[in-house]
């Protein structure tokens, strides 16, 4: 079944040959649609005039005596309000065809010729305009004002602005066309829409009949590819805006991303709406096969893939991104290069919010919003240069954390420091981090990421790429999730909860355990508090390893929180765990976790030093 | 720019693609059949007879004397006499034998039927014969000027109908299920499916300009699709 490629070639090749010809029937129809018809006549300055005299107030010769072969038909007429008599000898069924024929003048019946200053008089009478008009010249066809024309004509041309050409029968001077240059603009276009390039002055001829059976094909090709368009279901008019966001891996670069795109978008328009190009010569008509991607959900196959995708690629889940709507995927895999942007942030807040770690707010210096699956994180690049080993900016009140550790500075060659957002995409126009710093174990070097990044003061500016995702809840919306985080590894899991809950109205149980050493070192304490007492689905328990004597909450590790929670029962299949910190903690979680048999495939784990 | 391209060619000509196809088809049609054939010149006979002159006795200023309001005096051999037809003020057409002077009778049934007969160059039947006295009897497919008129069709799939006026005996028009059919395409041609003749109507306007717009979308397509089809990636 190679019909669809025959057909969506055939349109192409067939649109090459009559394409241009296709574009003037357009442009010339829309000429003939929008045409003053009065003035395209050529008749706007033509007057009627009636030369008839009284047939009662002349002697006439009667015909029988005029001395003439025998005609097919006489007429009599009036010139100048003289009668004749017009002996047509032969003549065709249209008037432009040959004919033969004489004046007889009806009084004397004298064979009568029409003088120069009769066909003069005759044209101007029949003119209404200003312009002089010059001395009649009786002319042998052809005539490019008058292409059908096989008779001669008495052509008088008039000096005026609009170029009119007065043509009169050559034998009984009767007016038979005023030309002027909207007329030969009309008659251009016809010719232009007939084709008539040959002047046959007509539409029957041979080019014309090709190019119409050529376009008749293009047509019909063109309503066959929409009508497979249209049961691919790419012909459905839905004006709805609503996003999706699908993580991405890039296989050249083994990465994730997050590309948000508008649901209705094919995946091939979606993912170039956020710079990543799959390839692609025929802009999306599923006629070059060249977008492939691979989704990891089964897709309907199209036409177009049958035809341009092997077997064993459809199998394997191998489609094209134009044949495919965004909103039907969730997680693909592309072979094009990441084209993720890099950024200009500007520090728009900074606090500490605990003893070691600040708070630290951008905005995108360009104004730009990014969007992002909460979990996602920012590439940063730290530039070469100076750092402090211990912030200058604490408030006293954390003094005390920070006694044993020394002033100074240090030098560095720069690094790129990853940092998951706190928020999610649409919480705010603010892009939030926790940056803890990472203090001078041996008293000359602090964490050069974290020490840059904790020092940037409202204003200044940081180059970031991003968003990256490898972190991020499933769209499974009938589970229990497990939330474990340490430290400031709460910042991605913040972000999934409150995503979660404002954003998709999860109805799902929700449980973080989080843990810290002492009050002081709990991360946005109250905000957790108080969400937890808004949505009944959502329980937060921290526990602090090292507590003070007030401290009526859990103590200990997360690992024993958690434990006290599996003891309780747990539904294996519908349990989702989402965890982040520092890595032997993970390790250990992970495998408390996969002893009660939950399935790998339902542990997330956000790599908490990159 | 391809992918642009794409996207309005294709919404583009999902509104009015089907136009195209009517365009196309009706375009066919137009230009295969040829013009003549449609005009049902092939229908009658090409009258090519001389007057016989010597027997034309009753002279113009007879003529004259007798209608002196009578204009567009023509004079042709019909059906093996000499004719005079003309307009005689406001009674209208008249034909009058130039032998004699004798003002030709209205055409009666016997009569169309025998003017029809003599000119058909085929060789059917008459199927049905009828007299068209008003305009609100008249078929579309007349001029109201011709009025009164036979009109008489043969007995063929084509229907071939000629209208022949009452009053002089002359075949006023020639018709046939192909220019019926012809007509029919002109105005899905011009898209004024109200009565076919007014081209300039604001549908046929609207439904050119957004296919203007989507052919050169097409153009655009098929500039890059087979001038740069080898390129990795025209966006």
């Amino acid at each position: 079944m190679r019909l669809f490629k025959l057909n969506t070639s055939v349109h192409k090749w067939l649109s090459l040959v009559v394409g241009l010809q296709l574009l003037i029937w357009l442009g010339t129809g829309l000429y003939f649609n929008l045409m003053d018809h009065s003035k395209a006549s050529g008749n706007e300055l033509r007057v009627h005039y009636h030369h008839e005299g009284n047939i009662a107030d002349f002697i006439f010769t009667p015909i029988k005596d005029i001395t003439s072969e025998a005609p097919q038909e006489v007429k009599l007429i009036w010139i100048l309000h003289q009668p004749y008599y017009h002996f047509v000898f032969d003549k065709g069924q249209h008037s432009y065809q040959e004919r033969r024929s004489k004046l007889f003048d009806a009084v004397t019946a004298k064979p009568f010729n029409l003088s120069e200053e009769q066909v003069l008089t005759l044209a101007k009478s029949s003119y209404s305009g200003e312009g002089k008009l010059t001395t009649p010249v009786l002319s042998q066809p052809p005539f490019s004002d008058h292409v059908r024309q096989q008779n001669p004509m008495w052509q008088v041309v008039v000096e005026d602005e609009n170029n009119t050409t007065i043509y009169l029968d050559s034998i009984t001077g009767q007016v038979l066309r005023h030309a002027n240059d909207d007329f030969r603009l009309k008659d251009l276009m016809m010719k232009l829409h007939f084709m008539d390039y040959g002047n046959s002055g007509g539409s029957n001829h041979w080019l014309i009949i090709a190019f119409a059976f050529a376009t008749l094909f293009l047509s019909v090709t063109g309503v066959t590819w929409l009508l497979q368009e249209y049961q691919n279901g790419f012909l459905r008019l839905s004006w709805g805006s609503n996003r999706k966001k699908v993580a991405v891996t890039f296989s050249n670069e083994n990465t994730i991303t997050d590309i948000s795109a508008v649901g209705r978008s094919t995946v091939l328009e979606g993912l170039a709406s956020s710079h990543v190009y799959l390839p692609s010569s025929c802009g999306g008509g599923g006629t070059c096969g060249k977008c492939v991607f691979l989704s990891s959900t089964k897709l309907p196959i199209t036409l177009s893939e049958q035809e341009h995708l092997s077997d064993e690629q459809l199998k394997e889940g191998y489609r094209l991104g134009c044949q495919h709507r965004f909103s039907e995927i969730s997680s693909i895999e592309v072979n094009t290069d990441l084209n993720i942007e890099n950024h200009e942030l500007v520090v728009v807040a900074t606090n500490f919010i605990t003893p070691f770690i600040k708070e630290v707010k951008f905005k995108v210096k360009s104004g730009k919003r990014l969007a992002f699956k909460a979990g996602a994180y920012m590439q940063f690049e730290v530039p070469a240069g100076m750092n402090s080993l211990r912030p200058d900016d604490m408030p006293e009140n954390f003094e005390e954390y920070w006694e044993s550790y020394s002033h100074g500075r240090f030098s560095h060659d720069g690094v790129t420091r990853h940092y998951s957002f706190v928020n999610f995409d649409e919480e705010s126009d603010e892009l939030t981090f926790n940056i803890r710093w990472q203090t001078a174990k041996d008293g000359f070097r602090a964490g050069i990421g974290s020490s840059y990044l904790g020092s940037l003061q409202v204003g200044e500016t940081i180059a970031a790429k991003g968003p990256f995702s490898d972190f991020y809840a499933t769209s499974n919306n009938k589970v229990r999730r497990i939330f474990i985080g340490a430290g400031s590894g709460l910042a991605p899991l913040r972000s999934i909860i409150f995503e979660q809950l404002k954003r998709h109205h999860f109805q799902g149980d929700m449980i973080l355990i989080y843990g810290a050493r002492t009050e002081d070192d709990l991360l946005y304490q109250n905000e957790l508090n108080s969400l937890s007492e808004q949505h009944k689905n959502f329980s937060y328990i921290p526990t602090l390893s090292n507590p003070s004597e007030q401290w009526q909450g859990h103590s200990g590790y997360v690992q024993h929180v958690l434990l006290t929670h599996l003891v309780k029962g747990i539904e294996a299949f519908s349990t989702e765990f989402y965890l982040c910190g520092p890595e032997a903690m993970m390790n250990e979680l992970e495998s408390i976790i996969a002893d009660v048999g939950i399935p790998s495939n339902q542990i997330f784990k956000d790599k908490f030093c990159r | 720019m391809l992918r642009k391209a794409r996207k309005y060619h294709k919404w583009l000509m999902a509104f009015v693609g089907i136009q195209f196809l009517f365009w196309s088809i009706t375009g066919v049609y137009m230009v295969t059949m040829d013009i003549h054939y449609i005009h049902g010149e092939s229908l009658a006979k090409s009258e090519e007879v001389k007057i016989d002159l010597a027997s034309v006795n009753y002279s113009i200023a007879k003529l004259a004397a007798d209608y002196p309001q009578a204009s567009q005096v023509t004079l042709t051999q019909s059906m093996g006499r000499p004719l005079y037809s003309f307009i005689n003020g406001d009674q209208g057409k008249v034909a009058i034998d130039a032998k004699t002077g004798v003002v030709q009778a209205l055409v009666d049934e016997i009569k169309a039927k025998e003017i029809a007969q003599y000119h058909y160059a085929l060789n059917h039947d008459i199927d049905n014969i009828r007299l068209i006295k008003s305009a609100k009897n008249m078929p579309a497919e007349l001029s109201l000027r011709h009025l009164p008129v036979w009109r008489v069709t043969f007995d063929q799939f084509a229907t071939p109908t000629f209208y022949i006026s009452q009053q002089t005996g002359a075949i006023v028009a020639k018709r046939h299920d192909y220019w019926r059919l012809f007509d029919w395409m002109w105005r899905f041609h011009i898209m004024d499916y109200d009565d076919g003749e007014n081209v300039s109507n604001w549908f046929l306007f609207l439904v050119a300009t957004l296919g203007l717009m989507a052919a050169i979308a097409g153009a655009v397509l098929t500039y890059f699709r087979v001038f740069s089809a080898n390129k990795k990636e025209i966006i």
